[in-house]
């Protein structure tokens, strides 16, 4: 029986309510999580330990972004800027002792995370530390941090237990019993990072394709102005400067497509390291760089759960 | 990213048992919102003009995208922001109001990435003519500097003038301290022409 265009548009829409079910609420096994947990317990233990060296001098009362400009940036006393909804610590204990205790505490909860110990309430901590921070001084706040603290949010979705501990996990052969093995949150907490990165990535990709400075090199000129990059001064509208502006470009756009694409998702993770690699060469933004990667482990591909059955031969 | 399955439907039963079909529900609406949420923040970075009813359902959510740390208002979405206001900036001194010396402080191109976040800060402040904003972030330095013993009488922000070797003044004040011990600034005022010609009239 021939199968017409009209049956088999009706059948492909009739199977998105199945594929999102899959996507979103099938179980993994959790080793995925614990390995994507490791890194960003990196990545934010690395933002922490920076912060001891700048924090306490910038966000004191009397810093270098002092109380009153923090309270006057982020629009206290001015409507609709919800500057009420900004909560942070440093707001009311201004020494930079209570910052660098902050960022001490934010350490800890990362090696917490790195170990597997603590379930949620590491995650949760180190999330916590890395926005009273940035509630601080929103001005100040990095890219990479803002995607640090995305991600340390989707962590916190993972469930507690044997299936999330993270150093201690790699030592022992999963067990294939469905109510310790499966983790459907792990599979929340993975899928949503990725979102969250193609988000970011396909939005910044926008925002370079909408500047004339990213086609004609002055872009990759005016970050080298700043003293950015390890390539030296370029100069605008140079050869250099805009072929590496458009290898930018390509190389994001690249990454794009294929971490979008099962096929092709090996080589978008290939790709997004080389990214950060890119960030870090052409931007001095190391954290930037270790943040794609740490996007990049959470599309890196699962193990199968055995089943009970299997288990047994 | 799906590997080898040996048996999909034995994945699926397990989330099933996990999450009710209520549930399911209710946790897709939310992924549904959240990430349109992230979505139109950061779409609205990007945008010159924000749809006024983009605006509107941002503004009604900032509980949700402030508090949990989801709104990059602030943030440019791509390494740099904006030709006219990411450029180096320099910050000098005085120490006698009297002197035509200004000391250089610091040149945020060759300092860490706060200062670059700075400078950036800062050159919006100035493309927008925010004096009040340059005033807050001078007076911060200033207290700052004070704090670590260094007294100055006046400071000033400049940029690099891309058509020339000289620099562009940004903002530039004194330095008054009240009887309070308070210190206040006040910003140089550009001088300009206010008397108009006159004319004559013939009979």
């Amino acid at each position: 029986m021939k199968r017409t265009e009209g049956a088999g548009m009706a059948e492909s829409l009739g199977n998105l309510p199945r594929l999102w079910d899959r996507f979103w609420f099938s179980a993994i096994d959790p080793r995925a999580v614990g390995r994507v947990k490791q890194s960003f317990a990196v990545l934010a233990g690395l933002m922490f330990f920076s912060g001891l060296f700048w924090a306490p001098s910038w966000l004191a009362a009397d810093g270098w972004f002092g109380l009153q400009a923090g309270r006057y940036f982020i629009g206290q006393g001015m409507p609709d800027t919800g500057s009420q909804y900004r909560w942070s610590v440093l707001y009311w204990l201004t020494t930079s002792g209570v910052a660098q205790a902050l960022c001490v505490g934010g350490i800890l909860s990362c090696l917490a995370m790195f170990l597997g110990v603590g379930g949620r309430v590491a995650p949760l901590l180190a999330w916590a530390g890395l926005i009273m921070l940035h509630h601080r001084a929103p001005w100040l706040t990095l890219s990479a941090e803002f995607l640090a603290c995305a991600g340390l949010f989707y962590l916190i979705i993972t469930p507690a237990g044997p299936g999330s501990i993270g150093t201690l996990y790699w030592l022992e052969k999963p067990r294939a019993h469905p109510s310790w093995g499966a983790s459907v949150l792990g599979n929340l907490s993975l899928h949503c990072l990725q979102i969250h990165w193609l988000l970011w990535i396909g939005m910044s990709l926008a925002s370079m394709l909408g500047q004339t400075a990213w086609w004609d090199g002055t872009a990759l000129a005016v970050l080298s102005e700043q003293g950015a990059g390890w390539l030296g001064k370029l100069t605008r509208e140079s050869w250099a400067s805009q072929g590496v502006g458009t290898f930018l470009i390509a190389l994001q756009f690249s990454t794009l497509m294929c971490l979008s694409n099962r096929t092709l998702r090996g080589l978008g993770i290939l790709l997004t390291v080389l990214l950060g690699l890119a960030w870090t060469i052409l931007a001095s933004d190391w954290l930037l760089g270790l943040t794609a990667c740490c996007y990049a482990s959470a599309f890196a591909p699962y193990t199968a759960l055995e089943t009970p059955e299997q288990e047994k031969i | 990213m799906e590997s080898k399955r040996h048996d999909n439907s034995s994945d699926e039963a397990l989330g099933e048992r996990a999450f009710p079909g209520w549930l399911k529900l209710l946790v897709s609406l939310l992924l549904v919102v959240h990430f349109g949420l992230i979505g139109l923040t950061y779409f609205s970075n990007n945008s010159l003009k924000r749809m006024p009813i983009a605006d509107q359902l941002l503004q009604k959510c900032h509980p949700y995208l402030i508090g949990l740390g989801w709104y990059t208002e602030l943030l440019p979405m791509s390494l740099v922001g904006s030709e006219s206001y990411d450029k180096p900036v320099g910050i000098d001194y005085k120490t006698d109001r009297d002197s035509r010396t200004w000391t250089s402080w610091i040149e945020s191109e060759s300092e860490g990435v706060r200062w670059k976040r700075l400078a950036q800060l800062i050159g919006a402040l100035a493309t927008n003519e925010d004096e009040e904003g340059l005033g807050q972030i001078a007076l911060s330095l200033v207290r700052q500097a004070r704090s670590s013993g260094l007294e100055f009488d006046q400071i000033r922000f400049t940029t690099k003038d891309p058509d020339s070797t000289g620099r562009l003044k940004l903002y530039q004040a004194t330095i008054v301290p009240l009887v309070s011990g308070e210190l206040t600034l006040v910003p140089e005022i550009e001088q300009t022409r206010t008397v108009p010609g006159s004319r004559t009239m013939t009979p």
